[in-house]
C-alpha cells in the first residue's frame, strides 16, 4: 500500500473517530440537558410546567416550611371552590381547639373528581401530608361528559410520572396521554417551550402564545393562601354593566352545565375517582370531607328532584362507607352574591368562609359541635 | 409530513434503522422506494400513483430513446415525454391561472364571464420532480446519459423522499450512479448529515418561522403600518424565504447523507452576493443550473450577441418566476429579476470600459456597498413575490418609499427580530471566513457535541406551536 493511501486511510479513521465522538457527545449533552431541565421544572421552578399548579405548589411549600408545627388542611376543587373559600377570612382559631391548622386552597380551574385525585397524588408524592382534605363535589362533573370532562382539562396541562396510574385507569385516549406523558417527562423541552419562553423571554413568544405570559403573571401574583378572587372579567359591577357579555357568559355556563344535569348519571369514572381519593386519604390517615359549594338559584333549578335524590343518595353512601363528612352549602348565598351563575362574587367569599368555618370546618376538625 | 415534525422524525428513525440493518443493496433500494411512496402518499394517495405513473412512462420512453437509432423516433419519444410532463405540470399548476387570466381579459373586453375554476388538486412538488424527469429524458436523448435499465433505480431517482417535494432538483447523471454504489456505514457521513439536518432545523424553526410573525400581519394590511415597520417586514421576508427554503434543502441534503446519498448544494450564502448574477449562482442553485442547461443554452445562450443574450436571460427569469407559482405577481417577480439581470449585464459592460470605477467597486467598502445594494434590490423584488396581488404590492411600495407618521409599529417586540438578524449575519460571516471548517476540525468532539445539543434545544424552544408548512411546498 502506498504511503499516500496509508495517510488517507489514517485521516479517514481519525475523521470517523472524531465524528463518532462528537455524535455521542451531542446525544449525551442533549439527554443531560433534558435531565437538568426536568429537575429544574420539578424542583425549583414548577411554574414552568404549569403556572397554576406550580406557583401554588411553591406557596404551599413556603407555607409548610413556615408552619412546620401546624397541621395542614387542604381544599381541593374547581374554580368555584378556588374563588369561594378564602383562608385569610377564617375566624380566629379557638384557643382550646388544639393547634391551629394551616388552610391552603389548592383548587384548580376545571377540576373534577379525577383532577382532584391527580392533585392529591401529586401533593402526596411531593411529601405534603395534610391532616384534613376538603374535596369539592359538583354534580355536573359526575357524568364526565361535554365540557365537564376531566381528561380534556388534564391533557391541556403537563403530565408527570406520578400521573401514570391515573392515565391508565381513567383516560379514554390513553395512547395520546401516554405519548404526552413520555414527551413531557423524557423531552420536557418540547412540551414546555412556550411556558419556558413565557417565564424567561416573553418577547420571543409567538403572537398566539402571549396569553401564557399573562397567565404566568396572574398566578405569580396570586393570593398566598391559594384563594383567587373571581374577577376574570373585571369586578362584578363592571361585568354586569356589559350586559351582552354578561348574558353570553350566563348562556355559556348554562350550555355547558344544564345538559349534564338533564341527562344526569354517576359515571364509573367519577365513582372510581371519588372512592380512590377517599381510599388514598384513609391510607394516609387523612380526614376527608366533601363540600357542595353554593349555587345560584337558576342553576339549582336545573336539578330535578330525581337528580337531587341520586346525588344525595350517592353522597350518603360515600359518607357511610368512608365516614366522610358532607358539607352542603348549596343554598347559603343569595343570587346577588354571585359573579355569574357558578362563581362567587369576591366580597361574598369572606362571609361565606367565616360561616363555613364556624358551622362546618371547626366542628369537623376539632370534633366539637358548633356553637350557635 | 413536514421534515420538522414528530411524524417525520418517527418515520425517518424507522427507515434509517431498517435501512442500515438490511445487508442487501437491492432490499435497501426497495425499502427506500416503499418509504418514499409512503412519504408522498401521506399527502395524497392518488397523486402518489400519478407520480409513479409518469415515472414509469419516462422510464419506458428513455429506454425507447436509448435503443432507437432513428433520430426522428428519438425526437418523437422525447416530445411525448416533454408533452406528458409539461402537460401535467400545466394542467395541475397553471390551468386555472391561464383560464382565469383569459376570463379576466374577456371581461375587460366587455364579454360576460364564462369561466368556472377547475377543481384541481396541486400535486405537491410537481415542479421539482417534473424538472428532474425532464433532465433525465433530455440527457438520454442527447446521449449524455445511458437510459437506466433498472426500474427500481429509476423510480428511486424520482421518488427519493428527501428531495421529492421541494428539491434540490437532482440530476440523473449525479444520482443514478450513487444508487449503484454499495453503501457502508460511515460515522463521518452520519456526522455531516446530522450537521445539515440541525442547520436546516435551525434555519426553518428559528429564522424562517420567527420572521414570518413580522411579515404576515404587515403584508396583510400594508397601509396600516409605519414605513420603518414595512422595511422590517420586507427584510424579514427575505430572511424567511431564505431560512425556509435553504433550511428545507439542508434537511433534504442531511437526510440523504444519513442514507448514504449526496444531493447537490442548493444555497451558497446568497446574501453575500455582490451582484444579481452572482446571487442567482448562489440562490436555488439546482434550479438556476437547470434553467441554464435546459432552457438558456437551447435558446441560444450567450452565442447570439448582446441583445439576444439579454433577451434569453430575460425570458429565463420570467419563466423562473412563473415556475414559482401560477399567479401574475410571481411572473412580475420573474420579470423584475430578468430586468435586474439585464441591467447588471449592461452595467458590467459599462464597467469594463471604466477600470477606475471597477477599482472603486471592487475595494472592500465598494464590495460592501454592492452586497448591500444586491440584498436591498432582492428584498424589494420580493414585495411583488409576497404580495397577494399587484395592488397590495403597490401599497407596500408606497409605504416603503413614502414615509408616514401614522400607522402601527412592529407587530411583535423587536428583540427577537434583531437577534435573529444578528444570528444570520454572524452565521454568514463564520461561513464566509471559513471559521466553521476550522472549528469542525480543531474543536474537541465534546465541545462540538455540546454545541449541537445546544443548537437543537434552542431550535426546539423557539419553534412555533403546531409548525408552519414550507413556503416552497406550494411551488
Amino acid at each position: 500500500m502506498a504511503v499516500r493511501d496509508l495517510l488517507a486511510q489514517d485521516c479517514q479513521q481519525r475523521a470517523d473517530g472524531r465524528a463518532k465522538l462528537a455524535l455521542l457527545w451531542s446525544v449525551g449533552a442533549f439527554l443531560v440537558g433534558q435531565a437538568i431541565l426536568a429537575y429544574i421544572v420539578s424542583r425549583t421552578h414548577p411554574e414552568i410546567r404549569d403556572p397554576e399548579f406550580g406557583y401554588r405548589l411553591m406557596r404551599l411549600r413556603e407555607l409548610a416550611a413556615e408552619n412546620q408545627q401546624r397541621p395542614l388542611c387542604l381544599i381541593l376543587g374547581s374554580s368555584r371552590t378556588l374563588s369561594g373559600i378564602c383562608p385569610p377570612a377564617m375566624p380566629p382559631w379557638p384557643t382550646d381547639a388544639g393547634p391551629e391548622p394551616c388552610i391552603f386552597n389548592f383548587s384548580q380551574f376545571c377540576a373534577g373528581p379525577v383532577r382532584e385525585l391527580q392533585t392529591l397524588r401529586r401533593l402526596l408524592a411531593e411529601g405534603h401530608r395534610p391532616q384534613w382534605v376538603v374535596l369539592e363535589v359538583w354534580p355536573p362533573y359526575w357524568p364526565q361528559q361535554g365540557y365537564w370532562f376531566d381528561e380534556q382539562h388534564i391533557m391541556q396541562q403537563d403530565l408527570r410520572p406520578t400521573d401514570l396510574p391515573i392515565v391508565l385507569r381513567y383516560f379514554n385516549h390513553r395512547w395520546d396521554a401516554l405519548t404526552k406523558l413520555a414527551l413531557d417527562t423524557l423531552v420536557p423541552i418540547t412540551g414546555l417551550r412556550s411556558n419556558l419562553l413565557a417565564r424567561c423571554v416573553g418577547e420571543f413568544l409567538s403572537p398566539d402564545q402571549h396569553w401564557r405570559e399573562l397567565r404566568l403573571l396572574s398566578w405569580r401574583d396570586g393570593e398566598l393562601s391559594g384563594w383567587r378572587p373571581w374577577q376574570e372579567k373585571g369586578t362584578a359591577e363592571q361585568f354586569r354593566a356589559r350586559t351582552d357579555e354578561f348574558r353570553t357568559q350566563l348562556a355559556c355556563i348554562e350550555y355547558q352545565t344544564k345538559p349534564r344535569l338533564d341527562d344526569f348519571f354517576i359515571s364509573d369514572t367519577t365513582d372510581r375517582a371519588f372512592r380512590e381519593t377517599l381510599e388514598e386519604c384513609r391510607r394516609h390517615h387523612i380526614k376527608a370531607a366533601m363540600i357542595l359549594m353554593p349555587e345560584h338559584s337558576r342553576m339549582r333549578s336545573w336539578y330535578t328532584s330525581a337528580v337531587l335524590e341520586q346525588v344525595n343518595a350517592y353522597l350518603d353512601r360515600l359518607k357511610r362507607e368512608y365516614q366522610v363528612a358532607i358539607f352542603d352549602t348549596r343554598t347559603w348565598l343569595a343570587d346577588e352574591q354571585f359573579y355569574d351563575l357558578a362563581h362567587m362574587d369576591p366580597p361574598a367569599a369572606g362571609p361565606f368562609t367565616v360561616r363555613l368555618a364556624r358551622e362546618m370546618l371547626l366542628p369537623w376538625i376539632t370534633g366539637k359541635p358548633a356553637k350557635r | 409530513m413536514l421534515f420538522c415534525s414528530s411524524e417525520f422524525l418517527l418515520f425517518f428513525v424507522v427507515v434509517f434503522a431498517v435501512y442500515w440493518a438490511l445487508p442487501w443493496r437491492s432490499a435497501r433500494i426497495w425499502l427506500l422506494l416503499i418509504a418514499s411512496f409512503y412519504f408522498y402518499a401521506s399527502w395524497n394517495k392518488l397523486l402518489a400513483l400519478l407520480i409513479t405513473g409518469t415515472t414509469v412512462l419516462d422510464y419506458l420512453l428513455a429506454l425507447g430513446m436509448d435503443h432507437s437509432r432513428s433520430h426522428r423516433r428519438r425526437q418523437l419519444l422525447l416530445c411525448i415525454s416533454l408533452i406528458v410532463n409539461l402537460g401535467l405540470l400545466c394542467y395541475f399548476k397553471y390551468a386555472n391561472f391561464f383560464l382565469l387570466s383569459l376570463d379576466e381579459a374577456l371581461i375587460a373586453a366587455g364579454s360576460p364571464t364564462w369561466f368556472r375554476p377547475l377543481r384541481v388538486l396541486l400535486p405537491i412538488g410537481i415542479s421539482f420532480y417534473t424538472f428532474e424527469a425532464i433532465n433525465y429524458t433530455v440527457d438520454v436523448y442527447r446521449r449524455r446519459l445511458p437510459a437506466e435499465r433498472n426500474f427500481a433505480h429509476f423510480l428511486l431517482f424520482i421518488l427519493f423522499f428527501p428531495h421529492l417535494v421541494a428539491g434540490p432538483i437532482v440530476r440523473a447523471r449525479d444520482f443514478l450512479p450513487q444508487i449503484r454504489r454499495p453503501k457502508r456505514w460511515n460515522w463521518y457521513r452520519l456526522h455531516l448529515g446530522l450537521q445539515f439536518v440541525l442547520m436546516g432545523l435551525f434555519k426553518k424553526l428559528v429564522v424562517a418561522d420567527r420572521m414570518a410573525w413580522f411579515v404576515d400581519p404587515v403584508f396583510a394590511d400594508p397601509a396600516g403600518y409605519k414605513t420603518g415597520t414595512a422595511w422590517m417586514a420586507v427584510i424579514a421576508y427575505a430572511l424567511q424565504v431564505y431560512g425556509d427554503f435553504s433550511g428545507y434543502s439542508d434537511m433534504a441534503i442531511g437526510t440523504a447523507h444519513l442514507l448514504g446519498y449526496k444531493l447537490a448544494q442548493n444555497f451558497d450564502m446568497p446574501f453575500l452576493s455582490a451582484n444579481v448574477s452572482e446571487f442567482w449562482r448562489r440562490w436555488h442553485m439546482s434550479l438556476s443550473s437547470w434553467l441554464r442547461d435546459y432552457l438558456f443554452i437551447p435558446l441560444g445562450g450567450s452565442r447570439g450577441g448582446e441583445w439576444k443574450t439579454n433577451r434569453n436571460v430575460f425570458i429565463i427569469m420570467a419563466l423562473c418566476g412563473l415556475w414559482h407559482g401560477a399567479a401574475w405577481p410571481f411572473v412580475g417577480w420573474g420579470v423584475v429579476q430578468g430586468l435586474y439581470m439585464v441591467i447588471h449585464r449592461i452595467f458590467h459592460r459599462f464597467c469594463r470600459k471604466h477600470p477606475r470605477l471597477v477599482a472603486v467597486l471592487c475595494s472592500p467598502p465598494g464590495t460592501l456597498l454592492r452586497v448591500a445594494f444586491t440584498f436591498v434590490t432582492f428584498c424589494l423584488s420580493l414585495v411583488v413575490f409576497r404580495a397577494a396581488d399587484f395592488s397590495v404590492a403597490g401599497v407596500m411600495f408606497q409605504r416603503l418609499f413614502h414615509p408616514v407618521a401614522n400607522g402601527q409599529g412592529p407587530p411583535l417586540p423587536v428583540l427577537g427580530y434583531w437577534l435573529t438578524i444578528g444570528v444570520v449575519v454572524a452565521a454568514h460571516l463564520v461561513q464566509h471566513f471559513g471559521l466553521w471548517q476550522r472549528w469542525n476540525w480543531r474543536l474537541p468532539p465534546s465541545v462540538l457535541g455540546a454545541g449541537y445539543a445546544a443548537v437543537l434545544m434552542v431550535a426546539l424552544v423557539l419553534a412555533p406551536n403546531g409548525g408552519k408548512a414550507f413556503i416552497y411546498f406550494q411551488f
